[in-house]
């Protein structure tokens, strides 16, 4: 399928998805960003307050800082996954599908999402216990089942190897297009 | 014929999503059984459930049947998603069978992201409407990043279906030509 030859109801289906991506990525930031911030800086009380934290227990400062960095390091990441998809719903949009770059593109949207839901399964484990800290009885490191999660990996896992299979099958029809 | 790296990679990920598709329905059997058969005290441990509330049966039911939309559709998904990797490590990408595979994950992603989404903001409702003396929970308009990100991941593999489907008819067309 050459740029030229993408039917029109494609590109549209493929503008329609950016607008909603793009709509969800800059909500997801401002909100998530928005609410790591709150919770560890600006608004100190809601942490003092929370429901698992003992009353009258008081969170250092280093703690605050440990925590809104590594919630910030999955917020990027999954900023990255939303960017990485605005790349490549961009290309089908301008009609560039059957390429190279669009199948590696879609193999690096299944990495960084598997990666992503990887290392926000590993901090769940975490939050609990740095929530808790310094609690009496800090809550033990414990893996969280989240089945969200769990389809956002079997997702990723579809995109890598459709990626994959993609660009092996680009590069057979090269070949055999040139043999033609 | 696909390489064999790409071979053992799929084998290794059948593997994964064969244990997901043991594991999520046990999970699921453990929990919503637990909410619906265990009487009261299944709900009253929950943090903002009265200790002391009554549910009745038919309400817990219905608690459980909000959801069971979505299970239905996670499970079919990850079934999709097995065969459209069975598909994939037979090196068959333009066929109809692979834009079938990969349209229902895609459907089956979406709709089980966006019945999620629709549940959410009546859970915290429906766990609290039996409270006396915690607070109510009125049905708030929140949502779940994840199942968003799920749903619109969902409608991409359904854009890459029917991609798919155009090239593969200009494929077949080319190699009849051939």
């Amino acid at each position: 399928m050459t740029q030229d030859h993408t039917p029109s109801h494609i590109r549209i289906g493929a503008t329609v998805l950016m607008v909603l991506v793009s709509a969800q990525t800059l909500n997801f930031g401002y909100c998530a960003y928005g609410r790591a911030i709150q919770f560890c800086f600006t608004e100190p009380a809601r942490w003092n307050t929370h429901w698992r934290v003992d009353p009258g227990t008081m969170i250092e400062t280093g703690t605050r800082i440990g925590y809104f960095a590594i919630w910030g390091f999955i917020i990027s990441a999954s900023m990255a996954c939303f960017l990485v998809g605005l790349f490549l719903l961009n290309r089908v949009r301008r009609g560039l599908v059957f390429t190279e770059t669009t199948a590696n593109g879609i193999r690096a949207l299944g990495l960084t999402l598997g990666f992503t839901m990887l290392i926000d399964q590993v901090f769940q484990a975490f939050d609990p216990w740095l929530i808790t800290r310094f609690n009496a009885e800090p809550h033990p490191v414990r893996w969280v089942y989240d089945p969200s999660d769990i389809k956002s990996l079997v997702m990723a896992a579809i995109l890598f190897l459709f990626g994959w299979v993609m660009r092996e099958s680009i590069a057979v029809e090269r070949e055999n297009r040139e043999f033609v | 014929m696909p390489n064999s790296k790409l071979i053992w990679t799929g084998r290794a990920l059948m593997l994964g999503l064969a244990g997901f598709a043991l594991y999520y329905p046990y999970r699921l059997y453990l929990y919503y059984s637990h909410m619906a058969f265990s009487g009261d005290a299944a709900w009253q441990g929950i943090w903002m459930v009265d200790d002391t509330a009554l549910i009745p049966f038919s309400w817990r039911l219905f608690y459980v049947s909000l959801y069971l939309p979505t299970v239905l559709a996670t499970f079919v998904m990850i079934v999709a998603a097995m065969w459209l990797t069975m598909l994939l490590m037979q090196g068959r990408f333009f066929e109809a069978a692979t834009v079938r595979a990969l349209f229902v994950a895609g459907l089956s992603a979406c709709l089980a992201g966006t019945l999620s989404s629709l549940a959410i903001p009546f859970d915290a409702w429906l766990l609290t409407a039996w409270n006396t003396d915690l607070p109510r929970r009125p049905i708030q308009l929140i949502f779940d990043s994840g199942e968003i990100g799920n749903a619109l991941t969902g409608m991409g593999m359904m854009l890459m279906a029917y991609v798919l489907k155009t090239a593969a008819d200009k494929h077949r067309e080319n190699a009849e030509i051939v």
